[in-house]
C-alpha cells in the first residue's frame, strides 16, 4: 500500500515519454522511448500519433514495434518498404526506405550494431509540426557525436555524449568535460526535461515533446 | 562552436530560441519559435552600422520564391539589432557540394542555376545587388532554391579595408572589380559564374593560401576551363570575364546560355508543322545493307591510353559479337515463326498440327509400359532406337535435298512479322499482338501478348544478367524441391515396379538421383545467363559425371547392394583396356564412372535446369535423356533397365525442381 500512495517521481521516465532534443549547430530531434511508436498524420484536435507528420496520412497510419529481435513495422494504411507494397507486419533491417501513403518517405536506420536504438530520417518534405531533422527510437541508450555509428550525428563535435536509461530516469554521460546544468557528467548525471547539457564545443537542451 | 544564447532563452520579446543554427560572417543565426509557434530564423547583427541597417531595411518588403524572406528587424534590450527571417530547412549548397568531390550531376546544377538566377534577376530588376552570393548562402528547401542574406552584404569599402582579415570563404566568389570599389549587378553574374564552375567541377576556379592571393588571381589569372565540359567552356569563360563590360550581361543571360549548352540547342524550337502530317511507313533497313561502323576514334587519352583503349576496344568487340549473334538468332526465330504461321494458315503440314500429339501418346505409352513391365520394354527400346536411326538418316537426306534445291520463301501473311524487323531488334522481335488464324494442336486461337512473344525468344542461350544472390536463391530453392521430387519418384518406382525391392537399392537409387540433380543444378545455375555453351562446359560436366559415378560405386559397395540382375550380353564393349565394365552383371568402378561421365557430357543438362527453358517439363527432353542412357548402356556395358530409369529419373527431377520463368516475365537485364 505504501508504494501505491508514494508520490510520483517527477523525473521518472514514463513509458510513452517523447522528448525533443534541440542541439546547437545541428538540429532538432524527436526521441521516443516507448517500444511501440505510432506514425500518422497530425490532427488539430491534438489526438496524434507519437510521430505526427504534417501530411494526409490517417491518424495512426503505421506502428513501429521494438522486440527482442529487432523492429517490426505494422501497417494500418498504404505502406511500401524498399518500394514494395506491404499489407502485413514487416521486419525492418537497416537502411530501409519506408513510403507511407502516396508521398511520405522515411528512412529507417540502425546506426550502431551494438545498440537496438534506431533512427528515422525524413526523406520527403513532411515533418512534424516543428521542422525537426530526425527521430530516434531509443532502446537503452542513444549516442550523440561525430561518428557515423552515432544515432544523432554532429559532425563538428569533438566528443561523444551518451544518453541512457538508469532505473526510471534518463542519464547523460561523456568522457569529455560535459556538464548537465552545473554538474560534471563524466561518470553520469541524471538529465531532466528542461535541462541544458553544455560542453566545450557543444550544447543541447532536452524538453518534453509538446504534441 | 560556442553561441551567445542558450536554448530556451528569450533575448527578443515574443520569440523563444530553440537552438543555434550557425555562426556566419554577419553574426549568429538561431532557430526560434514565436509565442504562437511560428518558426523563424533570428540573426543577431554584431557591431552593425547604420549603412548596413539601411541595406537590410531596403529589402524588407521584397517577395520572391527564390529569396529568403525577411520578416522584420527588431532591437533588443541591449540595443542589438535582430533580423527576423523565414526559417529555411534543408541543406545549403555548400553542404550539398561537400557530397560531390568531382562535381555535381548537370541535372542538379540546372536546378540550382535556374533557382539562383530567378532570385538574383528579381533583385537586379529592383535595383539591388546581392554582393555576397556564395554556396553557404543558398539553400535547397525540398527542391526550391532560396538565396539568403539578401541586403546583408557589408559595404565593399568596409571589407576592402580589412581584406586580410576577411574570411576566405567570401573571397573565392568575389568579382575583380570589387577590389577597385566598383560593384554593379555584374558582380553577381561573376559570383554566379564561380558557383557554376564549382558545381560542375567540384572546385573553385581560383584557390590560394590567403585572401590577398585569391584576390590577385581574380584580378590577373585566367580560369582553367579544361575541367569543364566543352560546351560549357565559353559560357563560363564569358561569365568570368575580368572586365564587367565584356562579361555576360545578366544572370538571365547566363542561365539561358547554360541551358542552351546543356540541352544542346541555341534557342527554343517550335515544332515544325510538317511533324503533324501522317507518318509514312519507311521500309526497315535490310541487314546486308547496313553500313559497317567506322573505325573507333581513340577513347582515352593520357599515359595509359594504350592499355585503356585496348580494353575498351576488346569490350566493344565482344559486345558486337553478342549483338551479331543475337541478330542471327532473332532472324532464325523470325523465319521459324513465319514458317509456322504459314504452315498453320495453309493447313498442309501434318507434323505442324498433329505430329507432336502422336509423339506424346507414344511416349506416355512407353513410360507406362516401362513402369509396369520394365523387363519387357528393352526390345521395344531397341526397335525405337533402330527406327530413330533410320528416321535421322532420312531426315538428314531431306535436309540435304532442301539445301541443294533453291528455297521458296514463305508467303507473307497478315499478322506475321514483317521481313527484316527481327534483324534490327535483337531482343525485341516484332512487339505485335499475334492472332493465330486457325486452331493449332487442338487449342483454340490464342493471343500472345507482346511480352510473352518476346519471352518465347529467350532461352538458355540468351546472355542475361543474374545476381549472385538470385543464383543462390534459385539454386537453394531448386535443391530443396529436388529432395521432394526425388522422394516421390523413388517411392513410385519402389511401390509400382519391381526394380527397387529393398531399402538398400532404394537408398542407392534415391541418393544417386538426388546427388546427380544437385550437381546438375549447381553447375547450371552458376553458368546460367552466360550465353551459348562451349565444349569446355561439356568437359566440366564430364568431370561431374565421373565424380558422381565414383560416388555411386562407393555407395554401392558401402550399402552392399546388387543392381537388378541383367544379362549384359548384347553390349558392344565389355571392357575398357584391361578393366572390365561389369562383373557378374554388376557395374565396376570404371563402368559407373564411364556411364555417368558420358551421360553428363553428352546431354546438354544445363538447358534442362535453365530458368529460361521452353517449358517447365518437356517430355521429349526427358525421353531423349532416357534414349541416350539406353545407347550408352548398349555401347558400354551397364545394366540397361536401371540405367535408363536412372537417367529418366534424374532428368525428371531436374526439370520439375529447377526454377522456371514463364515467358512473359523474361528479360535480359
Amino acid at each position: 500500500m505504501a508504494a501505491f500512495f508514494s508520490p510520483p517521481n517527477p523525473a521518472a521516465v514514463a513509458v510513452d515519454a517523447r522528448y525533443l532534443l534541440w542541439i546547437d549547430g545541428v538540429g532538432g530531434f524527436l526521441v521516443c522511448l516507448a517500444p511501440r511508436v505510432t506514425i500518422g498524420g497530425s490532427r488539430p484536435d491534438g489526438q496524434n500519433a507519437d510521430l505526427p507528420l504534417m501530411s494526409n496520412l490517417s491518424r495512426i497510419h503505421a506502428t513501429l514495434l521494438r522486440g527482442s529481435e529487432g523492429y517490426v513495422l505494422e501497417p494500418h494504411g498504404a505502406l511500401k518498404v524498399a518500394g514494395r507494397p506491404m499489407n502485413d507486419r514487416v521486419f525492418l533491417t537497416s537502411d530501409r526506405e519506408l513510403e507511407l501513403g502516396s508521398s511520405v518517405k522515411l528512412k529507417f536506420r540502425l546506426p550502431s550494431v551494438l545498440s537496438m536504438t534506431a533512427a528515422l530520417e525524413f526523406q520527403s518534405a513532411h515533418r512534424p509540426p516543428h521542422s525537426l531533422d530526425g527521430v530516434v527510437l531509443m532502446e537503452d541508450n542513444c549516442l550523440i557525436g561525430p561518428g557515423r555509428d552515432n544515432h544523432i550525428r554532429c559532425p563538428n563535435w569533438t566528443e561523444t555524449v551518451l544518453l541512457y536509461r538508469r532505473g526510471d530516469q534518463l542519464w547523460c554521460k561523456s568522457r569529455g568535460d560535459v556538464f548537465v546544468e552545473k554538474s560534471l557528467a563524466r561518470s553520469g548525471a541524471p538529465l531532466r526535461p528542461g535541462q541544458i547539457v553544455t560542453g566545450k564545443e557543444l550544447r543541447f537542451r532536452l524538453e518534453a515533446a509538446p504534441w | 562552436m560556442k553561441f551567445t544564447f542558450a536554448p530556451e532563452s528569450k533575448p527578443l520579446a515574443g520569440y523563444t530560441i530553440k537552438r543555434a543554427i550557425h555562426k556566419g560572417g554577419f553574426g549568429e543565426v538561431y532557430y526560434a519559435l514565436s509565442d504562437a509557434g511560428k518558426e523563424v530564423a533570428l540573426k543577431l547583427l554584431h557591431d552593425n552600422t547604420d549603412v548596413e541597417l539601411r541595406g537590410v531595411s531596403q529589402c524588407l518588403n521584397l517577395k520572391h520564391p527564390n529569396l529568403v524572406t525577411i520578416i522584420d528587424i527588431k532591437q533588443d534590450d541591449d540595443r542589438d539589432y535582430w533580423v527576423i527571417m523565414e526559417y529555411v530547412s534543408g541543406k545549403t549548397l555548400d553542404e550539398v557540394l561537400a557530397g560531390y568531390a568531382g562535381g555535381m550531376p548537370l541535372a542538379a546544377v540546372q536546378n540550382w542555376i535556374v533557382g539562383m538566377s530567378g532570385g538574383l534577376a528579381y533583385l537586379h530588376d529592383r535595383g539591388i545587388v546581392h554582393r555576397d552570393l556564395k554556396p553557404a548562402n543558398v539553400f535547397d528547401e525540398h527542391g526550391l532554391i532560396k538565396i539568403g542574406d539578401v541586403g546583408l552584404a557589408k559595404f565593399i569599402s568596409e571589407s576592402r579595408r580589412n581584406a586580410q582579415t576577411e574570411s576566405v570563404g567570401t573571397v573565392y566568389y568575389m568579382a575583380p572589380e570589387v577590389a577597385r570599389g566598383h560593384y554593379g549587378h555584374e558582380v553577381d553574374v561573376y559570383s554566379l559564374g564561380v558557383v557554376l564552375y564549382e558545381m560542375v567541377t567540384g572546385r573553385v576556379p581560383f584557390e590560394g593560401e590567403s585572401a590577398a592571393e585569391i584576390l590577385m588571381k581574380h584580378l590577373t589569372q585566367k580560369p582553367d576551363l579544361s575541367l569543364l565540359p566543352e560546351k560549357l567552356r565559353p559560357v563560363v569563360e564569358r561569365a568570368l570575364e575580368k572586365d564587367p563590360l565584356r562579361r555576360t550581361s545578366s544572370v538571365t543571360q547566363l542561365r539561358d546560355e547554360f541551358l542552351a549548352a546543356v540541352r544542346g540547342r541555341e534557342v527554343p524550337v517550335d515544332i515544325p508543322a510538317s511533324s503533324f502530317e501522317a507518318r509514312r511507313d519507311t521500309p526497315p533497313p535490310i541487314r546486308s545493307e547496313t553500313p559497317k561502323p567506322p573505325p573507333l576514334p581513340p577513347l582515352v587519352t593520357g599515359p595509359y591510353a594504350g592499355y585503356a583503349d585496348k580494353y575498351v576496344r576488346k569490350w566493344e568487340k565482344k559486345r558486337q559479337k553478342y549483338q551479331a549473334r543475337a541478330e542471327r538468332k532473332a532472324e532464325k526465330y523470325r523465319r521459324r515463326y513465319e514458317n509456322r504461321q504459314w504452315a498453320a494458315h495453309d493447313g498442309s503440314s501434318f507434323w505442324a498440327r498433329q505430329g507432336h500429339f502422336w509423339i506424346r501418346v507414344i511416349a506416355v505409352g512407353v513410360i507406362l509400359a516401362a513402369l509396369f513391365r520394365p523387363h519387357t520394354i528393352m526390345p521395344m527400346f531397341r526397335a525405337i532406337a533402330i527406327g530413330g536411326g533410320f528416321a535421322a538418316i532420312a531426315y538428314g537426306g531431306y535436309r540435304l535435298f532442301g539445301l541443294l534445291t533453291p528455297s521458296v520463301p514463305a508467303p507473307h501473311i497478315a499478322g506475321a512479322a514483317p521481313p527484316g524487323l527481327g534483324a534490327t531488334q535483337p531482343y525485341a522481335p516484332p512487339p505485335v499482338q499475334v492472332h493465330r488464324p486457325q486452331p493449332i494442336m487442338g487449342r483454340t486461337a490464342v493471343e500472345y501478348t507482346a511480352a510473352e512473344y518476346r519471352g518465347t525468344h529467350m532461352d538458355s542461350n540468351t546472355p542475361r544478367f543474374l545476381s549472385l544472390r538470385q543464383r543462390m536463391t534459385e539454386l537453394t530453392g531448386g535443391m530443396t524441391f529436388s529432395i521432394v521430387v526425388t522422394a516421390i519418384i523413388t517411392t513410385v518406382l519402389a511401390t509400382v515396379t519391381s526394380l527397387l525391392p529393398d531399402a538398400g537399392r532404394i537408398g542407392l537409387f534415391g541418393i544417386v538421383t538426388l546427388a546427380a540433380a544437385w550437381l546438375i543444378q549447381g553447375a547450371s545455375k552458376l553458368l546460367e545467363g552466360h550465353g551459348e555453351a562451349t565444349t569446355s562446359r561439356r568437359i566440366g560436366f564430364l568431370g561431374l559425371g565421373v565424380a558422381l559415378g565414383l560416388g555411386a560405386y562407393w555407395l554401392d559397395q558401402a550399402l552392399l547392394v546388387d543392381l537388378p540382375k541383367e544379362h549384359l550380353t548384347g553390349t558392344i564393349f565389355k571392357e575398357v583396356g584391361a578393366h572390365p565394365l561389369a562383373l557378374a552383371g554388376q557395374p565396376t568402378l570404371v563402368g559407373y564412372a564411364l556411364f555417368f561421365g558420358a551421360l553428363f557430357a553428352l546431354r546438354g543438362w544445363w538447358r534442362q535446369a535453365d530458368g529460361y527453358r521452353k517449358k517447365r517439363f518437356r517430355l521429349m527432353s526427358v525421353l531423349l535423356t532416357g534414349g541416350l542412357a539406353f545407347l550408352l548402356s548398349w555401347l558400354w556395358a551397364f545394366p540397361q533397365v536401371i540405367g535408363v530409369v536412372w537417367a529418366v529419373a534424374i532428368s525428371a527431377v531436374v526439370h520439375l525442381s529447377s526454377v522456371w520463368v514463364p515467358p512473359a516475365q523474361r528479360h535480359v537485364g
